[in-house]
């Protein structure tokens, strides 16, 4: 997010990768073990309207320190070193644009190699760029995101490429889209002064946790007790802590109250939004056990007690 | 010049917001009108009176005022926010966002600055003797207009993308800075006298950026010019010279220097 | 809340029942207009207007606020977002952020303020529909109604170069009901589809890549298509190289071309005269061969809009400030980011459009700035016949929606365009003629092409833009008084008083009270329901599941937009089936 409120984002929907990628690059994300169905469907291995013969019609990059599943598969595998992806992306960029790079070895990949894939980025009639959670964990984290955007929107000046980032939460992206357009900012809005505010780093959980600035927190949907930091887990003990959750997890086990709700998708209907911000209608299978309310509900009732409050 | 000493009382649990302590606000107000200013306590509108005690007048106009805060006020957000001229003189450590988007005047911290120290400022100078947090003299989130003018010297050491997206005007950390100072930099200058992490000037395309100290590892992008001596004012000694951040394409013109004793070329 | 209202002494212009400046009483009895005489005095809520300016609910006609790259827009622009923070309380119940793309609540908020009631969002990618019900559901207050995106649609593509016009028609209705869409709408037919392998088209005879059709057959298609089944409004057309020097050309080719199809307009219901409806005009107005030489050539658009009453248009006006462009004109996108280097989202939709949004900045200083501006008012200015206009700022693009009471008053004060040439870069001295048109916007005409004219071209003139018997009660009242104020002179008042109505009612019910919304209304969601022949739609239907198979990331099955989406929807129907 930060990212690309730095630099922009050129992306697209998954069925552009199905009907037109020859060159795909997966970054620090490994489809084969994270999203099982993901090449088959939509990338690697579909055959789509400008590629009738699937993963013969496609070239696949892949660039991650470890051999992964992924990486096996790959017609191209990039070693690279660990929390140097982004002098590797820098090198690239560089690469792109036909600058000498004075170096023999950029992040343990010889500079030969670099220009070699540059050539095979720029010679693309359609690229795809794919990056998870790898790339946001390595060294400068978001400043990752920000470079990796920054040599595929370079890229058009060339060909045509764009870049997905493969969210693994389940419907992460759907509550950045509500939350934007009902307050204007995607996470970590801050209503304190009565309208919505946004500095990540300061107004985001993790921070507001660890500094000691939230005196009360209510979770919905959500796990941060297994995911965040220790301190911020610790300033969560201390404090009143409201879990929401389909699912007994240890949020659960550190909050003062525990709401059971119905899981959505499953046993309540509602909208989820893809990892490129296709919104699907999730549909009610079964019924939820007796008198398990859905989290729409559940809020709905806790909003009226506080007005009447 | 008159001058308005403020004294920290009752320390709340939640940070304070406090823009109004700026010689601009304060200036020709009396002293009861002063503590009746609003500063923000979490979700709760409070008076400045309820956190300080006040001594001494303002002057008729800023550049008349100066303002003195006798203690810490690390929980306290904003202050200097938009000010544009006068003084203010913090005498422990203060809280984040210190001095943002100021354009004149002076402010000086004695102890201690946190995060977003003279955020997208663009006059006058902030003076910290201790250590400053990440982001000294950056900019907002998605803001590609950041710091425009004035000057920002922190004594002690500083933190992660000192200088984001500045544009023009000084930064000088005389201690050690973390990484990727100088991020996306389009103008002006950063000092670094001790040392620096890694990949100073990420994606900067103009500006000068001095690492007097050892820098951790200098981005493949940046081409080396050779050695020069004595390359800024107040910086004197020989000193390699890059250029970068060529990752933007070749018609950067973005300054690194480090110093050629303590640093290597590398290949 | 009372159901009746008896509003006295209000000063009316509705030029669709050819009133201009009668003081006189309006009725409102179950959410609509009545004779004043039917309302019961002793039971109804009585306002006396004491004279002030009084309207019917503004019409906007083509604006970006809902969807995919509107919300792109508030995600990747923090910046714009902290220009405007609204607390709470302030401007309505609710709180709110952004200057150039407002959250939905601000939104519909701002505009109530303005007494506009009806506001059509002008490009949804049909994938992506249901996230733009979404925040017209959102949205308070406001009618609204989503533009489907088909200029750029591969199944239309493939129909139309089969030859089988009919099929598309009962695709494109197919289309309209799977969104929920009100209107076909067009963005740089081809180009976007180009886009997809980083291209462009630049000409009206460019063939689009692997596709073997031209714009021009494109647009020659569609208007059939829109003919065919008889929609309330026309085609509503983006034309190629948007923004580009030299554009006026392609802009008049094209309209050449769509009436060139030979097509009068058929639509079922409501009385348009247009065949096709030119958006933004302003961006399709220039001359020059460079930014070098970059000129005004609104005279020209002017002219042959005075010649071609088939042809209507709404302004995009720029307005000078900062703002965000957003368009699913992708190439365009990348251009703005290439000319800018300003940050450039960009989101290409499988099979149907593409889209980029990128900031902007527009400076009075700037000279060919100055002169979009100039072009903006002068097309208004020299096209004579208001029912062909229709003041825009194809928001955000050329500018903010909640800068429209200015650009009203530009268009009613020559005094006010005087002043602002004094600010802007003397190119527009030399290369526009906005300095030498002393025409002045009368209330009449600042009616029609803010409310009448709008509704009109939209097939609901028989519901909104007016305050006849049985229109719905939508009525804006504007603290100022025709008969003591001079808008040529008073520029700053006019200006003041339409950027917060004096009293607005929604369906019947007061939403706005000076300046601050009073009550969030449920806004109903306009969409076409067309019956085409049944055989035909079943031919359509088995194309489509070998096409969705092969073409698609998702399935035939969940794509249609579900009715819960549209918690109040209006669902005009329309039967073409004795048409084809």
């Amino acid at each position: 997010m930060l990212a690309l409120q730095d630099v922009g984002v050129p992306s697209c929907t998954l069925g552009e990768v199905k009907n037109r990628a020859d060159t795909i690059i997966y970054w620090g994300s490994n489809p084969m073990h994270a999203h099982p169905r993901h090449m088959s469907r939509y990338t690697t291995f579909a055959r789509g309207y400008f590629r009738p013969k699937g993963r013969q019609d496609r070239t696949i990059i892949v660039v991650d320190p470890r051999k992964t599943a992924t990486a096996r598969l790959a017609d191209v595998y990039i070693q690279v070193r660990p929390h140097e992806d982004y002098e590797l992306i820098s090198a690239l960029r560089a690469a792109v644009h036909g600058v000498e790079i004075e170096r023999e070895e950029v992040a343990g990949v010889p500079v030969e190699k670099i220009y070699e894939v540059a050539d095979l980025l720029k010679e693309a009639s359609f690229g795809t760029l794919f990056w998870a959670m790898g790339l946001t964990m390595s060294r400068g984290r978001h400043r990752n995101i920000d470079n990796a955007i920054c040599l595929v929107r370079d890229l058009n000046e060339h060909t045509k490429w764009v870049l997905i980032m493969m969210r693994g939460h389940y419907n992460v992206t759907g509550f950045n889209e509500v939350l934007a357009w009902t307050t204007g900012y995607p996470y970590a809005v801050d209503f304190t002064r009565g309208y919505p505010r946004y500095n990540p780093g300061e107004t985001s959980t993790v921070d507001l946790l660890t500094r000691g600035e939230a005196d009360a927190m209510m979770v919905v949907a959500s796990d941060p007790g297994a995911h965040f930091p220790q301190k911020a887990v610790e300033r969560m003990a201390e404090i009143p802590l409201v879990c929401v959750d389909p699912h007994w997890t240890p949020t659960a086990e550190l909050a003062d109250v525990y709401v059971p709700t119905a899981i959505a998708g499953i046993e309540w209907e509602g909208t989820a939004y893809r990892m490129d911000a296709v919104p699907i209608r999730m549909r009610k299978v079964v019924d939820p056990p007796e008198g398990l309310l859905n989290d729409v509900e559940f809020l709905e009732m806790v909003i009226e007690k506080v007005e009447e409050m | 010049m008159r001058e308005v000493i403020l004294t920290p009382k009752e320390r709340p649990d939640v940070p304070l917001e406090a823009e109004v302590i700026t010689p601009d606000e304060f200036a020709g107000r009396d002293p009861e009108e002063i503590l009746e200013l609003t500063v923000y306590e979490g979700n709760r509108e409070r008076e400045l009176g309820d956190f300080f005690d006040l001594e001494g007048r303002p002057g008729d106009s800023a550049d008349e005022t100066r303002i003195v805060i006798d203690g810490d006020v690390d929980h306290v957000k904003l202050i200097g926010h938009e000010m544009s001229g006068g003084e203010i003189i913090v005498e422990g450590d203060v809280g984040r966002h210190a001095g943002a988007q100021m354009e004149g005047g002076r402010l000086v911290v004695k102890g201690d600055a946190d995060d977003w120290v003279g955020r997208e400022m663009k006059g006058g100078e902030i003076i910290v003797k201790g250590d400053a947090g990440n982001y000294v003299g950056a900019t907002y989130r998605g803001e590609w207009r950041g710091m425009s003018g004035g000057r920002i010297v922190v004594k002690g050491d500083a933190g992660d993308e000192i200088g984001e997206w500045m544009s023009d005007g000084e930064i000088v950390i005389e201690g050690d800075a973390g990484i990727m100072i100088g991020i996306h930099m389009q103008g002006g200058q950063i000092i670094v006298r001790g040392s620096c992490g890694v990949r100073p000037g990420a994606e900067m395309e103009a500006g000068t950026i001095v690492v007097q100290g050892r820098v951790e590892d200098i981005l493949p992008t940046f081409k080396y010019q050779g050695t020069e001596r004595d390359p800024v004012d107040g910086v004197s000694g020989e000193f390699h010279l890059f250029k970068g951040d060529y990752s933007n394409g070749p018609d950067v013109k973005g300054k690194l220097y480090v110093d050629a004793a303590l640093n290597d070329v590398p290949e | 809340m009372a159901k009746e209202l008896l509003i006295k002494n209000a000063c009316v212009y509705d030029p669709l029942n050819g009133i201009e400046g009668e003081v006189m009483d309006l009725g409102v009895k179950d959410g609509k207009i009545v004779d004043p005489s039917e309302v019961d005095e002793s039971k109804a809520k009585v306002i006396d207007a004491e004279g002030r300016l009084t309207m019917a609910g503004g019409v906007d006609i083509h604006a970006h606020v809902a969807g995919p790259k509107v919300n792109v827009g508030r995600i990747f622009r923090p910046e714009d977002s902290r220009r405007l923070q609204v607390a709470l309380k302030k401007l309505g119940p609710r709180s709110g952020s952004g200057f150039s793309v407002p959250s939905t609540t601000l939104t519909g908020y701002m505009y109530a303020q303005m007494g506009y009631t009806t506001v059509m969002e002008a490009a949804t990618p049909p994938l992506m529909t249901r996230h733009t019900h979404e925040e017209i559901r959102d949205t308070p207050i406001l009618d609204q109604s989503a533009y489907t995106l088909m200029g750029n649609n591969w199944i239309l593509y493939e129909y139309i170069r089969e030859g089988e016009l009919e099929k598309a028609a009962a695709f494109a209705a197919w289309l309209l009901r799977a969104t929920k869409g009100f209107v076909i709408k067009m963005v740089n037919p081809g180009g976007t589809e180009a886009w997809g392998w980083g291209k462009n088209v630049h000409s009206l005879d460019d063939e689009v890549p692997y596709f073997g059709l031209t714009p021009a057959e494109i647009y020659q298609n569609y208007v059939k298509i829109n003919e065919l089944l008889g929609l309330p409004h026309s085609i509503h057309i983006h034309p190629n190289l948007l923004g580009e020097p030299g554009n006026y050309e392609i802009t008049l080719g094209t309209w050449d071309a769509v009436r060139d199809a030979g097509v009068d307009p058929d639509p079922q219901l409501g009385e348009r005269e247009q065949i096709v409806h030119s958006t933004h005009v302003q961006f399709h107005a220039y001359g020059g061969d460079s930014w070098a030489t970059f000129e005004s050539r609104a005279e020209d658009i002017a002219k042959y809009l005075n010649k071609h009453e088939e042809v209507t248009i709404d302004l995009g006006a720029v307005t000078l400030d900062e703002t965000t462009t957003m368009t699913a004109d992708g190439p365009l996108e990348w251009e703005l980011h290439e000319l800018t280097g300003f940050k450039w989202a960009n989101c290409d939709v499988e099979v149907e459009t593409g889209s980029g949004v990128v900031p902007f900045i527009y400076s009075p200083k700037n000279p060919v700035h100055s002169v979009q501006w100039a072009i903006g008012l002068e097309i208004a200015l020299l096209t004579e016949n208001p029912w062909q206009v229709v003041i825009s700022t194809d928001h955000p693009n050329a500018g903010p929606f909640h800068r429209y009471p200015r650009v009203i008053a530009w268009l009613m004060s020559e005094p006010y365009r005087e002043e602002w040439l004094e600010r802007v870069h003397d190119w527009v001295g030399q290369r526009a003629v906005l300095g030498t048109i002393d025409r002045e916007y009368t209330w009449t005409e600042v009616a029609i092409t803010t409310r009448a004219a709008p509704a009109k071209m939209l097939g609901l003139s028989d519901r909104i833009g007016h305050l006849g018997e049985g229109a719905y009660a939508h009525i804006a009242i504007y603290d100022i008084k025709p008969d003591e104020v001079d808008p040529s002179r008073d520029y700053a008042e006019v200006e003041r008083a339409l950027e917060q109505a004096w009293l607005v009612v929604k369906d019947g019910e007061i939403v706005v009270q000076d300046g601050v919304v009073v009550n969030e209304v449920t806004g109903r969601t306009y969409w076409v329901d067309v019956k085409v022949p049944e055989d035909i739609l079943e031919e359509v239907k088995k194309d489509l599941e070998t096409k969705f198979r092969r073409y698609y990331s998702v399935n035939l099955g969940n794509y249609q937009v579900q009715d819960v989406y549209l918690p109040r929807e209006e669902r005009i129907v329309i039967d073409a089936r004795d048409r084809f």
